[in-house]
């Protein structure tokens, strides 16, 4: 794990800790209501907007309602992510404890954080503390994307790369040796594209799930395109993937 | 009438031990990847002295979770020429076609996660 994601971690389970600790001193209030809206997921997420600012002048239950529902949500799509995580083939292992490690502790926060929020005894508390689900932990606008674009790109860099360089290596000798009369203009210029779209992939995805997990909520909300990047890298490789598949086509089409 | 037998027997030999020799890169690197290295190269350069192989392996399963199949799959070498030569050729190019569709499958598995991605990104998030 790179300092930053250890960094990232420690935040988050800081602040996990932190809500625990007031939980465990409040001893009131409706501490059981995310618990327990928590299998009935799909209701809440379709009936509700759990990620709407509570309004001006929300009471104290109103908030406390939106707060339970929005934690909920959160944890929920959490849970189906660690799932995930736990049975991809792609993702590599590093990453995934990495991943594991920051999930984990957003589902022990947003847990603590909602029996706070369900012991505050005033609006404006619950209010503030109802910010947190989102500043806190960008559970949507981060975490998850953190997840996915992750595994796209150790999908690209750990399955689709190397058999696009081992292609590579194959064509080259079959052009070198029983097959080089058909080495024309035209597969010269299709391994040539090849190796240039090889390489393109290579610098634009190596390092990139490393970048991508050491982001933070506190990053993302001061800067909300911080994804963007690495975002725009993953779609280039992408189209980088096809071109050099294609030709892969090209030449072995010439060779048969 | 001997002396003819003789001579047909050594050439039917000679002709085996080609075929034979020429065929060995691969099945001796399938079983022994590391020590039969050096082994097929000796074997096919008797047949084709200047395309020598000096190592063929054979490509790893190609499941979504390996992760180094590229480097055990090097092929330092053009292929020979001949019968062979064509044989290892024809193998080579279906284990091109391999690669091709875990490149897909790779591909695809990218293209389902950006938009997973993609799709939680554009969940309101912003209080």
């Amino acid at each position: 794990m790179s300092p930053a994601s250890k960094e990232h971690t420690m935040n988050r389970i800081t602040t996990a800790t932190a809500g625990l600790a007031v939980a465990a001193v409040s001893l009131v209030g409706l501490s059981g209501t995310a618990l327990a809206d928590s299998s009935s997921t799909t209701a809440t997420t379709s009936t509700t907007s759990p990620s709407a600012a509570p309004a001006h002048g929300d009471n104290l239950a109103a908030i406390q309602a939106k707060a339970a529902a929005a934690i909920t949500r959160r944890l929920s799509a959490i849970s189906v992510a660690i799932n995930g995580i736990n049975n991809s083939s792609v993702i590599s292992a590093g990453d995934k404890t990495t991943l594991l490690a920051t999930l984990n502790g957003d589902v022990s926060g947003l847990t603590a954080l909602g029996t706070t929020i369900a012991a505050d005894t005033t609006a404006k508390q619950a209010a503030t503390d109802y910010r947190t689900i989102f500043t806190g932990y960008r559970v949507f606008a981060l975490a998850l994307p953190q997840v996915h674009f992750a595994a796209a790109a150790d999908s690209i860099t750990g399955v689709v790369l190397p058999k696009l360089t081992d292609a590579q290596t194959k064509l080259a000798a079959l052009l070198a040796g029983v097959d080089s009369g058909k080495n024309t203009p035209e597969v010269q210029a299709a391994m040539a594209d090849l190796a240039t779209q090889i390489t393109a992939i290579g610098a634009a995805t190596s390092g990139l799930s490393a970048t991508v997990l050491a982001y933070t909520p506190a990053q993302y909300d001061a800067n909300h395109a911080l994804l963007s990047p690495a975002r725009a890298s993953l779609a280039t490789s992408r189209n980088d993937v096809k071109t050099a598949r294609a030709d892969i086509t090209t030449v072995t089409k010439a060779l048969k | 009438m001997i002396r003819r037998q003789a001579g047909l027997a050594v050439v039917g030999v000679t002709v085996l031990v080609a075929l034979t020799t020429g065929c060995s890169p691969r099945h001796t690197a399938t079983s022994t990847p590391q020590s039969g290295a050096t082994a097929p190269a000796a074997a096919v350069s008797s047949v084709a002295p200047d395309t020598a192989i000096t190592a063929i392996t054979v490509p790893s399963a190609p499941t979504p979770a390996d992760a180094t199949p590229a480097t055990a799959d090097a092929v330092t070498g053009p292929t020979p020429a001949g019968a062979a030569g064509s044989v290892a050729a024809a193998s080579m190019l279906a284990e091109v076609n391999k690669d091709l569709a875990s490149i897909d499958n790779g591909t695809s598995a990218a293209d389902k996660e950006l938009a997973a991605g993609d799709s939680a990104r554009s969940q309101d998030d912003e209080n």
